[in-house]
Protein backbone atom coordinates (compact mmCIF):
# COMPACT_ATOMS: atom_id res chain seq x y z
CA UNK A 1 0.00 0.00 0.00
CA UNK A 2 1.24 3.37 -1.01
CA UNK A 3 1.68 6.37 1.36
CA UNK A 4 -0.88 8.00 -1.07
CA UNK A 5 -3.25 5.17 -0.60
CA UNK A 6 -3.20 5.17 3.23
CA UNK A 7 -3.46 8.82 3.57
CA UNK A 8 -6.83 8.54 1.27
CA UNK A 9 -7.86 5.33 3.30
CA UNK A 10 -7.45 7.12 6.41
CA UNK A 11 -9.16 10.67 5.44
CA UNK A 12 -11.99 7.90 4.54
CA UNK A 13 -12.06 6.27 7.76
CA UNK A 14 -11.54 9.96 9.63
CA UNK A 15 -14.65 11.06 7.94
CA UNK A 16 -16.72 7.69 8.66
CA UNK A 17 -15.60 8.13 12.27
CA UNK A 18 -16.67 12.02 12.46
CA UNK A 19 -19.75 10.99 11.45
CA UNK A 20 -20.73 8.20 13.72
CA UNK A 21 -19.32 10.44 16.45
CA UNK A 22 -20.89 13.38 15.34
CA UNK A 23 -24.41 11.45 14.10
CA UNK A 24 -26.73 12.80 17.36
CA UNK A 25 -25.90 16.51 15.78
CA UNK A 26 -25.91 16.29 11.98
CA UNK A 27 -28.90 13.39 12.29
CA UNK A 28 -30.96 16.31 10.69
CA UNK A 29 -29.07 17.99 8.47
CA UNK A 30 -28.02 17.76 4.87
CA UNK A 31 -24.31 15.89 6.21
CA UNK A 32 -25.97 13.04 7.59
CA UNK A 33 -26.71 11.34 4.09
CA UNK A 34 -22.47 10.95 3.87
CA UNK A 35 -22.64 7.96 6.16
CA UNK A 36 -24.32 5.88 3.72
CA UNK A 37 -21.89 7.53 1.04
CA UNK A 38 -18.73 6.76 3.35
CA UNK A 39 -19.99 3.17 4.09
CA UNK A 40 -20.20 2.56 0.68
CA UNK A 41 -17.06 3.75 -0.93
CA UNK A 42 -15.19 1.82 1.86
CA UNK A 43 -17.34 -1.71 1.12
CA UNK A 44 -16.60 -0.82 -2.77
CA UNK A 45 -12.45 -0.23 -2.33
CA UNK A 46 -12.71 -3.35 -0.01
CA UNK A 47 -14.25 -5.20 -3.20
CA UNK A 48 -11.58 -3.48 -5.21
CA UNK A 49 -8.86 -4.62 -3.21
CA UNK A 50 -9.73 -8.15 -3.36
CA UNK A 51 -10.84 -8.39 -6.60
CA UNK A 52 -7.21 -7.11 -8.03
CA UNK A 53 -5.57 -9.55 -5.61
CA UNK A 54 -7.76 -12.54 -7.14
CA UNK A 55 -8.11 -11.75 -11.01
CA UNK A 56 -5.38 -8.86 -11.26
CA UNK A 57 -8.46 -6.58 -12.69
CA UNK A 58 -10.32 -4.27 -10.69
CA UNK A 59 -11.64 -1.98 -13.48
CA UNK A 60 -15.23 -2.99 -12.97
CA UNK A 61 -15.17 -2.34 -9.17
CA UNK A 62 -14.33 1.52 -10.15
CA UNK A 63 -16.63 1.95 -12.89
CA UNK A 64 -19.29 1.11 -10.44
CA UNK A 65 -17.46 3.31 -7.85
CA UNK A 66 -17.94 6.22 -10.30
CA UNK A 67 -21.56 5.25 -10.84
CA UNK A 68 -22.04 5.10 -6.90
CA UNK A 69 -20.28 8.32 -6.62
CA UNK A 70 -22.52 9.83 -9.44
CA UNK A 71 -25.78 8.71 -8.27
CA UNK A 72 -25.14 9.61 -4.39
CA UNK A 73 -24.08 13.09 -5.30
CA UNK A 74 -26.55 13.59 -7.38
CA UNK A 75 -29.02 12.93 -4.37
CA UNK A 76 -27.83 14.43 -2.53
CA UNK A 77 -27.49 17.75 -4.40
CA UNK A 78 -31.08 17.36 -4.57
CA UNK A 79 -31.34 17.31 -0.80
CA UNK A 80 -29.63 20.72 -0.88
CA UNK A 81 -30.85 22.35 -4.18
CA UNK A 82 -34.38 25.02 -4.07
CA UNK A 83 -35.24 24.16 -7.72
CA UNK A 84 -35.27 20.82 -8.47
CA UNK A 85 -35.63 20.85 -12.61
CA UNK A 86 -32.06 20.53 -12.95
CA UNK A 87 -31.59 17.45 -11.09
CA UNK A 88 -34.25 15.96 -12.93
CA UNK A 89 -33.11 16.49 -16.40
CA UNK A 90 -29.70 15.87 -15.66
CA UNK A 91 -30.37 12.43 -13.76
CA UNK A 92 -32.21 11.55 -16.86
CA UNK A 93 -29.46 12.09 -19.18
CA UNK A 94 -27.02 10.46 -16.90
CA UNK A 95 -29.46 7.51 -16.59
CA UNK A 96 -29.74 7.20 -20.88
CA UNK A 97 -25.83 7.36 -20.83
CA UNK A 98 -25.35 4.74 -18.07
CA UNK A 99 -27.56 2.98 -20.47
CA UNK A 100 -25.42 3.33 -23.62
CA UNK A 101 -22.01 2.74 -21.43
CA UNK A 102 -23.49 -0.79 -20.40
CA UNK A 103 -24.52 -1.46 -23.90
CA UNK A 104 -21.16 0.61 -26.42
CA UNK A 105 -18.22 0.05 -23.24
CA UNK A 106 -16.88 -2.99 -21.82
CA UNK A 107 -17.13 -2.42 -18.08
CA UNK A 108 -14.94 -5.46 -17.13
CA UNK A 109 -11.91 -4.52 -19.39
CA UNK A 110 -11.83 -0.45 -20.01
CA UNK A 111 -13.30 2.58 -18.00
CA UNK A 112 -17.01 3.83 -18.15
CA UNK A 113 -15.44 6.67 -20.37
CA UNK A 114 -19.04 7.82 -21.93
CA UNK A 115 -20.77 7.88 -18.37
CA UNK A 116 -17.81 9.40 -16.48
CA UNK A 117 -17.63 12.46 -18.92
CA UNK A 118 -21.44 12.54 -19.01
CA UNK A 119 -21.23 12.49 -14.70
CA UNK A 120 -18.54 14.90 -14.63
CA UNK A 121 -20.27 17.78 -16.64
CA UNK A 122 -23.87 16.86 -14.82
CA UNK A 123 -21.29 17.24 -11.68
CA UNK A 124 -19.93 20.80 -12.38
CA UNK A 125 -23.65 21.65 -14.08
CA UNK A 126 -25.35 21.03 -10.40
CA UNK A 127 -22.60 22.15 -7.92
CA UNK A 128 -22.95 25.55 -10.42
CA UNK A 129 -26.62 25.55 -9.82
CA UNK A 130 -26.32 25.26 -5.91
CA UNK A 131 -23.67 28.11 -6.26
CA UNK A 132 -26.21 30.14 -7.88
CA UNK A 133 -28.69 29.34 -5.34
CA UNK A 134 -26.21 29.69 -2.32
CA UNK A 135 -25.25 33.38 -3.63
CA UNK A 136 -28.58 34.21 -3.52
CA UNK A 137 -29.48 33.38 -0.25
CA UNK A 138 -28.48 35.09 2.95
CA UNK A 139 -26.97 31.69 4.14
CA UNK A 140 -23.72 33.03 2.60
CA UNK A 141 -22.45 35.32 5.04
CA UNK A 142 -21.28 32.05 7.23
CA UNK A 143 -19.89 29.97 4.19
CA UNK A 144 -16.78 29.34 5.65
CA UNK A 145 -19.22 27.16 8.35
CA UNK A 146 -21.41 26.08 5.87
CA UNK A 147 -21.32 22.27 5.63
CA UNK A 148 -22.83 22.33 2.02
CA UNK A 149 -20.85 24.63 0.65
CA UNK A 150 -17.36 22.77 1.69
CA UNK A 151 -18.85 19.72 0.18
CA UNK A 152 -19.88 21.37 -3.03
CA UNK A 153 -16.38 22.75 -3.09
CA UNK A 154 -14.94 18.88 -2.96
CA UNK A 155 -17.05 17.39 -5.59
CA UNK A 156 -16.53 20.29 -7.82
CA UNK A 157 -12.36 20.31 -7.35
CA UNK A 158 -12.69 16.62 -8.08
CA UNK A 159 -14.89 16.57 -10.68
CA UNK A 160 -12.52 19.76 -12.67
CA UNK A 161 -9.36 17.17 -11.91
CA UNK A 162 -11.03 13.91 -12.84
CA UNK A 163 -12.03 15.66 -16.79
CA UNK A 164 -8.82 15.99 -18.25
CA UNK A 165 -7.98 12.31 -16.74
CA UNK A 166 -10.85 10.85 -18.90
CA UNK A 167 -9.59 12.74 -21.92
CA UNK A 168 -6.91 10.07 -21.61
CA UNK A 169 -8.48 7.07 -19.94
CA UNK A 170 -8.91 5.57 -23.66
CA UNK A 171 -5.83 5.98 -24.01
CA UNK A 172 -4.30 4.07 -21.11
CA UNK A 173 -1.52 1.63 -21.35
CA UNK A 174 0.57 -0.20 -18.93
CA UNK A 175 2.65 2.65 -18.26
CA UNK A 176 -0.57 5.24 -17.78
CA UNK A 177 -2.38 3.11 -15.73
CA UNK A 178 -0.49 3.79 -12.21
CA UNK A 179 -0.37 7.76 -13.07
CA UNK A 180 -4.05 7.96 -13.49
CA UNK A 181 -4.54 6.52 -10.30
CA UNK A 182 -2.04 8.34 -8.71
CA UNK A 183 -3.69 11.63 -10.55
CA UNK A 184 -6.95 10.21 -9.34
CA UNK A 185 -5.90 9.82 -5.60
CA UNK A 186 -4.57 13.36 -5.34
CA UNK A 187 -8.00 14.38 -6.31
CA UNK A 188 -9.50 12.19 -3.29
CA UNK A 189 -7.49 14.62 -1.04
CA UNK A 190 -9.33 17.79 -1.70
CA UNK A 191 -12.59 15.45 -1.95
CA UNK A 192 -12.66 13.49 1.41
CA UNK A 193 -10.72 16.55 2.81
CA UNK A 194 -14.05 18.83 2.43
CA UNK A 195 -16.33 16.51 3.00
CA UNK A 196 -14.60 16.20 6.32
CA UNK A 197 -14.33 20.03 6.78
CA UNK A 198 -18.00 19.93 5.39
CA UNK A 199 -18.89 16.78 8.78
CA UNK A 200 -17.36 19.05 11.34
CA UNK A 201 -19.24 22.06 10.55
CA UNK A 202 -22.29 23.40 12.64
CA UNK A 203 -25.76 21.04 11.87
CA UNK A 204 -27.64 23.05 8.83
CA UNK A 205 -31.13 22.20 9.16
CA UNK B 1 1.48 6.09 -30.42
CA UNK B 2 4.13 5.57 -28.15
CA UNK B 3 3.14 5.98 -24.48
CA UNK B 4 6.19 9.31 -23.84
CA UNK B 5 4.52 11.52 -25.70
CA UNK B 6 1.07 10.88 -24.20
CA UNK B 7 2.73 11.01 -20.90
CA UNK B 8 4.37 14.32 -21.65
CA UNK B 9 0.84 15.32 -22.67
CA UNK B 10 -1.13 14.24 -19.54
CA UNK B 11 1.45 16.14 -17.21
CA UNK B 12 0.89 19.24 -18.91
CA UNK B 13 -2.73 18.68 -19.02
CA UNK B 14 -2.89 17.56 -15.16
CA UNK B 15 -0.21 20.79 -14.92
CA UNK B 16 -2.97 23.00 -16.18
CA UNK B 17 -5.77 20.78 -14.40
CA UNK B 18 -3.89 22.13 -11.49
CA UNK B 19 -3.47 25.41 -12.50
CA UNK B 20 -7.51 25.58 -13.37
CA UNK B 21 -8.53 24.43 -10.01
CA UNK B 22 -6.79 26.86 -7.75
CA UNK B 23 -7.68 30.06 -10.07
CA UNK B 24 -11.56 27.93 -9.97
CA UNK B 25 -10.47 28.06 -6.01
CA UNK B 26 -9.48 31.61 -6.14
CA UNK B 27 -12.10 33.20 -7.76
CA UNK B 28 -15.15 31.00 -6.17
CA UNK B 29 -13.40 32.33 -2.78
CA UNK B 30 -13.26 36.24 -4.17
CA UNK B 31 -16.70 35.99 -5.27
CA UNK B 32 -18.25 34.44 -1.92
CA UNK B 33 -16.32 36.72 0.18
CA UNK B 34 -17.23 40.10 -1.98
CA UNK B 35 -20.88 38.98 -2.19
CA UNK B 36 -20.49 38.11 1.79
CA UNK B 37 -19.07 41.80 2.28
CA UNK B 38 -21.60 43.06 -0.36
CA UNK B 39 -25.14 41.42 2.34
CA UNK B 40 -23.26 42.83 5.14
CA UNK B 41 -22.98 46.05 3.99
CA UNK B 42 -26.38 46.04 2.37
CA UNK B 43 -27.36 45.01 5.84
CA UNK B 44 -25.49 47.76 7.99
CA UNK B 45 -26.88 50.18 5.42
CA UNK B 46 -30.77 48.93 5.84
CA UNK B 47 -30.41 48.75 9.98
CA UNK B 48 -28.33 52.19 9.81
CA UNK B 49 -31.35 53.35 7.70
CA UNK B 50 -34.25 51.91 9.99
CA UNK B 51 -32.20 53.44 12.68
CA UNK B 52 -32.43 56.57 11.21
CA UNK B 53 -36.28 56.25 10.11
CA UNK B 54 -36.50 55.22 13.75
CA UNK B 55 -35.21 58.60 15.05
CA UNK B 56 -37.67 60.47 12.84
CA UNK B 57 -40.27 58.91 14.38
CA UNK B 58 -39.00 59.53 17.28
CA UNK B 59 -38.60 62.94 17.17
CA UNK B 60 -41.35 63.26 15.18
CA UNK B 61 -43.76 61.40 18.27
CA UNK B 62 -41.38 63.70 20.81
CA UNK B 63 -42.48 67.01 19.06
CA UNK B 64 -46.00 65.53 19.32
CA UNK B 65 -45.78 65.05 23.30
CA UNK B 66 -45.30 68.84 23.53
CA UNK B 67 -48.69 69.35 22.43
CA UNK B 68 -50.83 68.30 25.47
CA UNK B 69 -48.43 70.61 27.65
CA UNK B 70 -48.96 73.31 25.60
CA UNK B 71 -52.63 72.80 25.27
CA UNK B 72 -52.93 72.42 28.91
CA UNK B 73 -52.09 75.49 29.55
CA UNK B 74 -53.34 77.54 26.53
CA UNK B 75 -56.93 76.31 27.90
CA UNK B 76 -56.42 76.88 31.28
CA UNK B 77 -55.83 81.02 29.91
CA UNK B 78 -58.73 80.75 28.12
CA UNK B 79 -60.95 79.44 31.36
CA UNK B 80 -59.54 81.66 33.13
CA UNK B 81 -60.58 84.78 30.88
CA UNK B 82 -64.10 83.22 30.46
CA UNK B 83 -64.09 82.78 34.16
CA UNK B 84 -63.89 86.88 34.64
CA UNK B 85 -66.36 87.25 32.01
CA UNK B 86 -64.10 88.27 29.48
CA UNK B 87 -66.00 87.14 26.41
CA UNK B 88 -63.49 89.29 23.24
CA UNK B 89 -60.64 88.98 25.35
CA UNK B 90 -61.61 85.07 25.85
CA UNK B 91 -62.39 85.32 22.03
CA UNK B 92 -59.48 86.40 20.89
CA UNK B 93 -57.68 84.26 22.63
CA UNK B 94 -59.26 81.41 21.19
CA UNK B 95 -59.14 83.05 17.74
CA UNK B 96 -55.54 82.98 18.13
CA UNK B 97 -55.04 79.85 19.90
CA UNK B 98 -56.79 77.91 17.23
CA UNK B 99 -54.34 79.50 14.61
CA UNK B 100 -51.65 78.53 16.69
CA UNK B 101 -52.55 75.44 17.05
CA UNK B 102 -53.19 74.63 13.60
CA UNK B 103 -49.50 75.60 12.41
CA UNK B 104 -48.15 73.66 15.46
CA UNK B 105 -50.28 70.68 14.33
CA UNK B 106 -49.28 71.25 10.83
CA UNK B 107 -45.71 71.93 11.81
CA UNK B 108 -45.02 69.48 13.83
CA UNK B 109 -45.21 66.64 10.90
CA UNK B 110 -42.09 68.02 9.23
CA UNK B 111 -38.72 67.44 10.30
CA UNK B 112 -37.33 70.92 9.19
CA UNK B 113 -38.87 74.19 8.98
CA UNK B 114 -37.83 77.48 7.71
CA UNK B 115 -36.84 80.12 10.02
CA UNK B 116 -39.55 81.86 9.33
CA UNK B 117 -42.06 79.78 10.19
CA UNK B 118 -40.36 79.19 13.73
CA UNK B 119 -40.09 82.76 14.37
CA UNK B 120 -43.83 82.91 13.38
CA UNK B 121 -44.99 80.54 15.47
CA UNK B 122 -42.61 81.98 18.53
CA UNK B 123 -44.29 85.40 17.56
CA UNK B 124 -47.62 84.00 17.90
CA UNK B 125 -47.18 82.00 20.84
CA UNK B 126 -45.58 84.73 22.57
CA UNK B 127 -48.37 86.72 21.88
CA UNK B 128 -50.80 84.74 23.40
CA UNK B 129 -48.82 84.06 26.78
CA UNK B 130 -48.52 87.59 26.76
CA UNK B 131 -52.75 87.64 26.85
CA UNK B 132 -52.40 84.97 29.56
CA UNK B 133 -49.25 86.49 31.48
CA UNK B 134 -50.75 90.40 30.89
CA UNK B 135 -48.32 93.09 32.14
CA UNK B 136 -46.32 90.34 33.93
CA UNK B 137 -44.86 89.66 30.78
CA UNK B 138 -42.92 91.15 28.41
CA UNK B 139 -40.98 89.51 24.96
CA UNK B 140 -38.77 91.16 22.55
CA UNK B 141 -37.94 88.97 19.15
CA UNK B 142 -34.85 90.04 17.26
CA UNK B 143 -33.59 88.94 13.73
CA UNK B 144 -30.64 89.18 12.53
CA UNK B 145 -30.88 90.98 8.93
CA UNK B 146 -28.23 89.72 8.12
CA UNK B 147 -29.60 85.62 8.62
CA UNK B 148 -31.68 84.07 5.65
CA UNK B 149 -34.67 83.61 6.68
CA UNK B 150 -35.35 80.47 4.44
CA UNK B 151 -32.78 78.46 6.40
CA UNK B 152 -34.03 75.15 8.23
CA UNK B 153 -34.52 74.54 11.91
CA UNK B 154 -35.76 71.65 13.49
CA UNK B 155 -39.26 72.13 13.93
CA UNK B 156 -40.88 73.10 16.97
CA UNK B 157 -37.78 73.25 18.89
CA UNK B 158 -37.55 76.45 20.17
CA UNK B 159 -41.33 76.73 21.23
CA UNK B 160 -40.52 74.32 24.54
CA UNK B 161 -37.46 76.31 25.66
CA UNK B 162 -39.60 79.69 25.33
CA UNK B 163 -42.29 77.88 27.22
CA UNK B 164 -39.98 76.85 30.11
CA UNK B 165 -38.76 80.17 30.08
CA UNK B 166 -42.21 81.51 30.93
CA UNK B 167 -43.24 78.88 32.81
CA UNK B 168 -40.37 78.31 35.32
CA UNK B 169 -38.35 82.00 34.95
CA UNK B 170 -41.00 84.43 34.74
CA UNK B 171 -44.30 82.64 35.93
CA UNK B 172 -42.55 82.90 39.94
CA UNK B 173 -40.76 86.54 39.62
CA UNK B 174 -43.28 88.96 41.08
CA UNK B 175 -41.79 91.76 38.76
CA UNK B 176 -42.88 91.76 35.25
CA UNK B 177 -40.39 89.93 32.98
CA UNK B 178 -38.83 89.81 29.76
CA UNK B 179 -38.23 86.98 27.23
CA UNK B 180 -35.86 87.76 24.78
CA UNK B 181 -35.24 85.39 21.76
CA UNK B 182 -32.69 86.47 19.49
CA UNK B 183 -31.42 84.70 16.21
CA UNK B 184 -28.29 85.93 15.16
CA UNK B 185 -25.67 84.59 12.18
CA UNK B 186 -22.75 83.24 12.44
CA UNK B 187 -22.02 82.77 9.17
CA UNK B 188 -23.37 81.37 5.54
CA UNK B 189 -24.76 78.07 7.14
CA UNK B 190 -24.34 78.62 11.07
CA UNK B 191 -26.50 80.40 13.07
CA UNK B 192 -27.35 80.81 17.05
CA UNK B 193 -30.69 81.29 18.86
CA UNK B 194 -30.15 83.09 21.64
CA UNK B 195 -33.64 82.67 24.53
CA UNK B 196 -33.28 84.56 27.57
CA UNK B 197 -35.53 85.87 30.43
CA UNK B 198 -34.85 87.51 33.42
CA UNK B 199 -36.87 85.34 35.78
CA UNK B 200 -35.88 83.66 38.95
CA UNK B 201 -33.20 81.82 37.55
CA UNK B 202 -32.01 77.74 36.98
CA UNK B 203 -31.12 77.23 40.67
CA UNK B 204 -34.52 78.87 42.67
CA UNK B 205 -36.58 77.13 39.85
CA UNK B 206 -35.43 73.86 40.74
CA UNK B 207 -35.26 74.09 44.18
CA UNK B 208 -39.67 75.37 43.29
CA UNK B 209 -40.09 72.71 41.12
CA UNK B 210 -38.34 70.14 43.96
CA UNK B 211 -40.98 71.17 46.46
CA UNK B 212 -44.20 71.23 44.48
CA UNK B 213 -43.21 67.67 43.40
CA UNK B 214 -44.27 67.82 40.06
CA UNK B 215 -43.27 65.81 37.07
CA UNK B 216 -44.94 67.43 34.40
CA UNK B 217 -42.22 69.71 33.77
CA UNK B 218 -39.86 66.72 33.83
CA UNK B 219 -41.40 64.74 31.33
CA UNK B 220 -41.30 67.99 28.85
CA UNK B 221 -37.51 68.69 29.64
CA UNK B 222 -36.69 64.99 29.62
CA UNK B 223 -38.61 65.31 25.35
CA UNK B 224 -36.47 68.62 24.82
CA UNK B 225 -33.31 66.81 26.21
CA UNK B 226 -34.22 63.59 24.15
CA UNK B 227 -34.94 65.77 20.92
CA UNK B 228 -31.43 67.26 21.82
CA UNK B 229 -30.04 63.88 22.04
CA UNK B 230 -31.56 62.51 18.50
CA UNK B 231 -30.43 65.25 16.86
CA UNK B 232 -27.08 64.27 17.28
CA UNK B 233 -27.51 61.93 14.84
CA UNK B 234 -28.90 64.02 12.94
CA UNK B 235 -27.50 64.54 9.16
CA UNK B 236 -29.01 68.04 8.63
CA UNK B 237 -27.86 69.37 11.60
CA UNK B 238 -25.87 69.88 14.50
CA UNK B 239 -26.92 71.81 17.38
CA UNK B 240 -24.89 72.77 20.53
CA UNK B 241 -27.44 72.87 23.18
CA UNK B 242 -26.05 75.14 26.46
CA UNK B 243 -27.69 76.21 29.27
CA UNK B 244 -26.27 79.20 31.72
CA UNK B 245 -28.05 80.87 35.27
CA UNK B 246 -27.31 85.25 33.93
CA UNK B 247 -25.57 85.65 37.25
CA UNK B 248 -25.65 89.43 36.98
CA UNK B 249 -29.30 90.53 36.05
CA UNK B 250 -30.85 87.23 36.99
CA UNK B 251 -32.74 84.55 35.22
CA UNK B 252 -31.61 81.85 32.44
CA UNK B 253 -29.72 82.25 28.71
CA UNK B 254 -29.98 79.08 26.40
CA UNK B 255 -27.91 79.15 23.78
CA UNK B 256 -27.99 77.28 20.83
CA UNK B 257 -26.19 77.29 18.02
CA UNK B 258 -27.23 75.36 14.34
CA UNK B 259 -24.49 73.92 12.10
CA UNK B 260 -26.67 73.31 8.95
CA UNK B 261 -24.82 69.77 7.61
CA UNK B 262 -26.60 69.64 4.31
Amino acid sequence: MTTLEIIIRSLIGIALLITLVRFKQIKRGSQRYFILYLVGIILLETVAELCFKQWGNNVIVYNIVDVFMAYFFIYWLSKILINLRWVYILSLILTLNLILSMIFENWIEDFNVLFLFTATLVMIVLVFRFYIEFLKSDELIEFKTNPQFWATTGILIFYLGYLPIQVYISKIDGSLTQMMYTTIGYLNIPLYGFIIVALVCPQNR
Amino acid sequence: MSSKPINADLVILLAITGVVITVAMIVLFVVFISKKNAILKSRLEAKLQSEREMHQLELQALRSQMNPHFVHNSLNAIQYYIQRNEVELSEEYLNRFSKLFRSFFELSRKDTISLKEEYNLLENYLAIEKMRFEDKLTYKLSFDKKLDWDLPIPSLLLQPIVENAINHGIFHKSETGLVHVLFKQLSEQNYKVIIEDDGIGLKKSKALFEKSNKTITHRSSAVLKDRLKLLESSELFQVDYKIKERKKVGGTRVTLIFKILN
